[in-house]
């Protein structure tokens, strides 16, 4: 984890860990600890990827046993192997982009009122995110959204019952305040009325 | 009646029963359970939130005693930031340059939680599903499912204490089962294990200052209609609260609260004299959205914990009400 063992002390690891699923339960309890205190960007490694891993080196076809030493080698390498493919693709795993996409949907303006409300269709085109700059003016609007953040989830007490977890994105550090899309301004009640 | 048709129909029952029953088990029991844990046990422990590419550590002390109910969530990572919650309302304490924050009681009791409504009733809007858990934080879980049936509202994965049901692990699902956020606990303490300690605040006086909140103090509004509201909602919405200053508010200000029963919507209706050029748009913080629309004399404000599609529809249907 920090690269402070020894050579023997890592060969004899390695081997240990190939063979004892709780040792690998104690390195993957350790990593989480050191990303915590690190605060490592990018996903955990996961313990079923582990375990996926693990199994799919395990079901592979294994030669005819050749000497003793050949075993240790390939079960290390195996291990090495496992290592490797899941810190790719805890390496590989990039940015949640997934809040950036929303659904294009129908404005509930362009409805009439008196209807009831049908879900538009909401697997449209994607609509990109707009960074906007947080200094000035925008570190403002953090403050005013925090305003608003807080009096709904004391009003609210974190719907759904999950308490204290509804204030952690007030908590959450990185002012991740977006611009979307600018909304309409000004008077739109002359506007609404023409549309019923 | 042939055995097939009698296996058919038993079947078909119990098709339709095992969403009610869940083999003795309910989702909302498990919501109330976790509702009840989280609102009136003591605990404490370490989380880490991850949020894309953003992994950050907090630490939670929840105390629930002869005294009251405290709470004080801070991260533990990055800049320091706290939420402290108490009998004097929310406070917000930042050392960045959003500064710190106070918002006063407005609930009696201090910890109001909307009811949340049974899975049938929210059923509508999202499919519950009980699974096996897995340890978490040296506590056996039980994992509850609930998936959005359309694009308004999120998902949620949650991981319960089989002794407790707090809250050990979450993850919020986009529409489309998307990771959007996750929180585990690493450690977890409950009951006489809990340090009451750690509710003292720490860090320098710059971190400990904050700002009371420009939103008035409210009330129910109680059988008074509100004058503004959203003409429609999205499917399974429905107003939960509607708050207001009461007659000691020389402004206009209403806050409307729609709830699916699982999510949240807050709507603030309010003045647009004092700040006329406040900036309209669609803005997202953490895993929440917020809509905000320039109304005539009214300004507009959507917050809550769903899409920006559920936020910009309801905040794009306000219109008065007629009487």
């Amino acid at each position: 984890m920090d690269g402070e063992i020894g050579h023997d002390s890592a060969r004899f690891l390695v081997r240990r860990l190939s063979a004892d699923g709780n040792l690998r339960d104690t390195w993957s309890r350790y990593h989480v600890i050191r990303d915590c205190l690190r605060q490592q960007d990018g996903e955990f490694v996961s313990q079923d990827l582990r375990e996926r891993v693990h199994g799919a080196l395990a079901d592979e076809p294994v030669p005819a046993p050749a000497s003793r030493r050949s075993r240790w080698v390939r079960s290390a390498v195996g291990t090495a192997i496992a290592a490797s493919v899941a810190l790719a693709a805890v390496l590989v795993v990039g940015p949640d982009r997934s809040l950036e996409p929303q659904p294009t949907m129908e404005s509930a303006s362009q409805q009439p009122a008196a209807e009831p409300f049908v879900s538009p269709n909401i697997g449209g085109p994607m609509r990109s995110t707009q960074p906007v700059n947080l200094s000035g003016t925008e570190s403002q609007s953090d403050g005013e959204i925090d305003a608003y953040l807080l009096r709904h989830y004391q009003v609210t007490g974190g719907a759904g019952g999950r308490g204290f977890v509804s204030f952690v994105p007030v908590v959450v550090t990185r002012g991740a305040v977006e611009q979307t899309e600018p909304a309409k301004t000004g008077d739109n009640r002359e506007a609404d009325a023409v549309r019923q | 009646m042939r055995p097939l048709a009698l296996a058919g129909i038993a079947g078909l029952l119990m098709t339709l029963a095992i969403p009610a029953a869940l083999a003795g088990e309910t989702a909302s029991e498990w919501l109330e359970r976790m509702s009840a844990a989280m609102g009136q046990m003591t605990y404490q422990g370490t989380f880490v939130y991850i949020q894309g590419d953003d992994v950050q550590t907090m630490h939670i002390t929840h105390l629930a005693d002869e005294n009251g109910t405290r709470e004080r969530l801070v991260s533990v990572s990055g800049p320091h930031r706290e939420v402290v919650r108490d009998a004097k309302g929310v406070r917000l304490f930042s050392g960045d340059k959003r500064g710190g924050l106070a918002d006063p009681a407005i609930n009696r009791p201090i910890f109001f939680e909307l009811p949340i409504s049974d899975a049938a009733s929210a059923s509508d809007s999202y499919e519950f599903r009980l699974l096996g858990g897995q340890r978490i934080a040296g506590h056996s879980s039980r994992r509850l499912d609930i998936s959005p049936r359309d694009g308004y509202r999120y998902g949620h994965s949650l991981w319960l204490d089989q002794q407790s049901g707090l809250l050990l692990q979450w993850k919020l699902l986009g529409p489309g089962g998307e990771d959007l956020a996750r929180l585990m606990f690493t450690e977890l303490k409950i009951g006489s294990e809990v340090d009451p300690e750690a509710l003292r605040g720490s860090g320098d006086s710059a971190d400990r200052r904050s700002r009371p909140s420009a939103l008035p103090a409210e009330g129910l509004a109680g059988s008074r209609q509100p004058e503004w509201a959203p003409a429609s909602l999205p499917p399974g919405f429905h107003l939960a609260s509607h708050r207001s200053p009461g007659d000691t508010g020389s402004d206009r200000f209403e806050h409307l609260v729609y709830s699916d029963g699982i999510a949240a919507v807050s709507v603030y209706i309010e003045e647009r004299s004092h700040n006329p050029d406040r900036p309209a748009g669609l803005k997202r913080m953490g895993t929440a959205h917020a809509y905000f629309r320039a109304l005539d004399d009214l300004f507009v404000t959507v917050v809550g914990d769903v899409p920006e599609a559920t936020v910009k529809l309801i905040g794009e249907a306000v219109r008065p009400v007629q009487p």
